[in-house]
């Protein structure tokens, strides 16, 4: 091992050279704290020997400079000193150093010192393998082998510090286009499999100072150091290509792979939050205009700022999903004859970690720009059901996204968990908008009578503030119309939207179909609404939305 | 001459066992490592005596704790404890300062060196 000796005495450099060589190590000497110095500075020296009492600085001093290098973690400190008083040897160990020989030196006794200090030294040696191993284990996706997100948290504030507009960077985000499909129709081992076939492909196309990293299920970050724009977008084309001619094989049937592309240039300007939120949201582009493209973010700034606050929002509410920080509140629904509830609408909110509340206007445009909504209705259905499980609440009602009335999937999906949970579908009263039944009307109804076959109760919300089209009365199996707050604000004093709200609520009755007011905020507009035969009401008058104590 | 001799008739001024140790870290064959230490000390000790003397008379406190810390280090190396003792017990005084020191504060240290250097030339003829 290589030891360095501090010591200005010329028999001690000799004692200690003896014994040093003896026991197999390979000595350098120091005369001064100062050429110890240099020499630290370019090498590494497990051991250091040093003499308090030194010409210049003294080797207390220099204890405390070597406790403050890098490495110094995995370096043993032996001081030799000629004074036994307690206070000094304290102030010895305070400096740093491991251990201390009193001068004159016993060869003896230097000899244990040392054979104590080269099985410390071992010991400090496999401590910071291990280290090492655990630190690269912590940035490496066990699945791939490549780095992780948290190496490229790390990384990247490094590779932005390095990059100007003259000699700029870049970063890929990489989403694979079929990957689902893959993962769906074959499982999750071929789905792993066709992410380390993808790895190994980035991994071969990219420059020896590129990374790629697994940034998360079936995203790649590649981040391209020193390259112009151009460049990068031919390397990210490349990659593209390559990948759009690869095809996976897998129990004797074959899959296109393709991949979406975002790329955004690195000029030192913009923060990594930032960067991966403007590659992601070029890569969310890629794919809104057809997959299997890349496409180069472009623009300043500001405008990535925003994108970085809706890609925010997409890890929130992912996150949220994961940790099970969505919750419901609920308001009352009341008979408006009787006065008594009816039932309660489930109002979505999300915890966020520091421990606030957040409503649906903050977080629904996100979740539907990064195709979240789904995931988000199945967690509602499960918290319903948690709710009617495990309270006597009466009955409820609960909004469903556009996104879920055109899945397919969604109706088998409500009568396996209601069933499991053994909970009545008819407790639930789905609450869906005209927007998703205009974009596919024919879908749209043979979802609304499947669910309503299951005993399930459909509600149009927010009636008549947009389409509002009579059609959808007509033909669709609806048992509850809820009329657009618009209608309902500033009601006693308005005739027109009177007469409109007793209208609706005729034309609704002839239908079978019940009517509920939103908005309702005083006494008068509630008298008014029996007057206009109105079934139900709800509003900051009727109740304020509560959270559910389960 | 048989180390045991030389021992027999030093150790008024050197800490035997320490000679011995010392003596150990030759292999057979090597050069013995106490006549290189000897040596060493024959050669620096008159000068570094000299060096302390002139401190002292100057009134250089600093400069004589320095010398007499280095004269310290040399004799103890060696396991020469008495003058090992004089100069710790002169640096203890010139690290207080030049008002507890006197020029003959170092009369036991030349005393304990001259008895030091009397073995080891004696050593160096008996052994040549």
């Amino acid at each position: 091992m290589k030891v360095l000796v501090v010591e200005d005495d010329l028999g001690t450099q000799l004692i200690l050279g003896r014994i040093l060589t003896k026991r197999g190590h390979e000595v350098t000497v120091a005369e001064t704290a100062e050429a110890a110095m240099k020499l630290v500075q370019g090498s590494f020296y497990p051991l250091v020997i040093l003499d308090v009492m030194l010409p210049g600085m003294n080797g207390i001093d220099l204890c405390r400079w070597l406790r403050e290098q890098p490495d110094s973690a995995r370096q043993y400190v032996l001081a030799g000193t000629g004074s036994s008083s307690s206070e000094a040897l304290q102030k010895l160990l305070n400096a740093g150093a491991n251990d201390y020989i009193a001068k004159p030196f016993s060869a003896p006794l230097l000899h244990i010192r040392l054979a104590i200090a080269e099985n410390q030294i071992q010991v400090l040696h496999q401590r910071k393998e291990l280290e090492d191993r655990l630190r690269m284990l912590a940035r490496t996706d066990s699945l791939t082998g490549l780095v992780n997100r948290a190496y490229l948290d790390s990384h990247l504030p490094s590779v932005v510090a390095r990059a100007s507009p003259e000699v700029p960077s870049a970063l890929l985000y990489i989403d694979l286009d079929n990957f689902k499909i893959v993962n769906d129709a074959l499982g999750h081992a071929a789905g792993d499999r066709l992410l380390c076939t993808i790895a190994n492909e980035l991994q071969r196309a990219v420059r020896p100072q590129d990374t790629v990293v697994r940034f998360g299920g079936d995203e790649f970050v590649i981040v391209l150091e020193k390259i112009s724009l151009t460049e990068a977008e031919t390397l990210a084309e490349r990659m593209r290509d390559l990948l759009d001619h690869l095809v996976f094989h897998e129990e004797g049937r074959t899959f296109p792979v393709g991949v979406s592309i975002g790329l955004v240039a690195v000029d030192g300007t913009i923060s990594p939050r930032n960067l991966i939120a403007g590659a992601d949201s070029a890569c969310y582009r890629a794919k809104a205009n057809g997959r299997n493209r890349v496409e180069v973010r472009r623009g300043d700034e500001n405008d990535v700022e925003t994108l970085g606050s809706e890609a925010n929002w997409r890890t929130q509410i992912r996150d949220a999903l994961q940790d099970d920080r969505f919750l419901l509140w609920s308001q009352p629904i009341s008979c408006v004859r009787t006065g008594r509830i009816a039932f309660r609408e489930g109002l979505l909110r999300l915890r966020h970690t520091d421990g606030t509340l957040i409503g649906p206007d903050a977080f629904l445009p996100a979740a539907r720009r990064f195709q979240l909504m789904k995931d988000i209705d199945r967690r509602v259905i499960q918290l319903i059901l948690r709710m009617l499980q495990q309270s006597d609440s009466g009955d409820v009602s609960v909004n469903l996204s556009v996104e879920s009335l055109a899945d397919p999937d969604f109706s088998s999906l409500l009568q396996q968990t209601f069933q499991a949970a053994e909970v009545e579908p008819r407790r639930v009263i789905l609450e869906i908008s005209e927007q998703g039944i205009i974009e596919n009307f024919h879908r749209a109804r043979d979802v609304i009578e499947g669910m309503r076959t299951l005993g399930f109760r459909i509600a149009l919300d927010d009636f008549g503030a947009g389409f509002s089209s009579l059609k959808h009365l007509r033909l669709l199996p609806l048992d509850i119309l809820k009329i657009d707050g618009a209608f309902i604000r500033g009601l006693p004093g308005d005739p027109k939207n009177q007469i409109l709200v007793r209208t609706l609520g005729d034309m609704a009755h002839h239908l079978h179909i019940l009517t509920v007011a939103e908005y309702v905020d005083g006494p008068e507009t509630l008298h008014l609404l029996k007057d206009l035969g109105v079934d139900y009401a709800q509003g900051r008058f009727i109740g304020m939305p509560t959270p559910l104590t389960l | 001459m048989n180390p045991h001799d030389f021992l027999a008739q030093a150790t008024d001024c050197f800490d035997v066992n320490h000679v011995r140790e010392l003596r150990d870290l030759a292999e057979p064959g090597e050069p013995d490592f106490f006549a290189e230490l000897a040596q060493l000390y024959l050669q620096s000790a008159p000068p570094l005596l000299a060096e302390l003397a002139s401190a002292l008379a100057c009134a250089d406190a600093a400069l004589a704790r320095e010398k007499a810390h280095a004269l310290k280090g040399m004799s103890g190396n060696l396991g020469a404890f008495r003058l090992h003792e004089a100069a710790a017990f002169l640096e203890e005084k010139a690290k207080k300062g030049m008002e507890t020191l006197f020029p003959t504060d170092l009369d036991q240290v030349l005393l304990a060196h001259r008895r030091v250097e009397e073995v080891l030339r004696s050593f160096f003829t008996e052994t040549s």
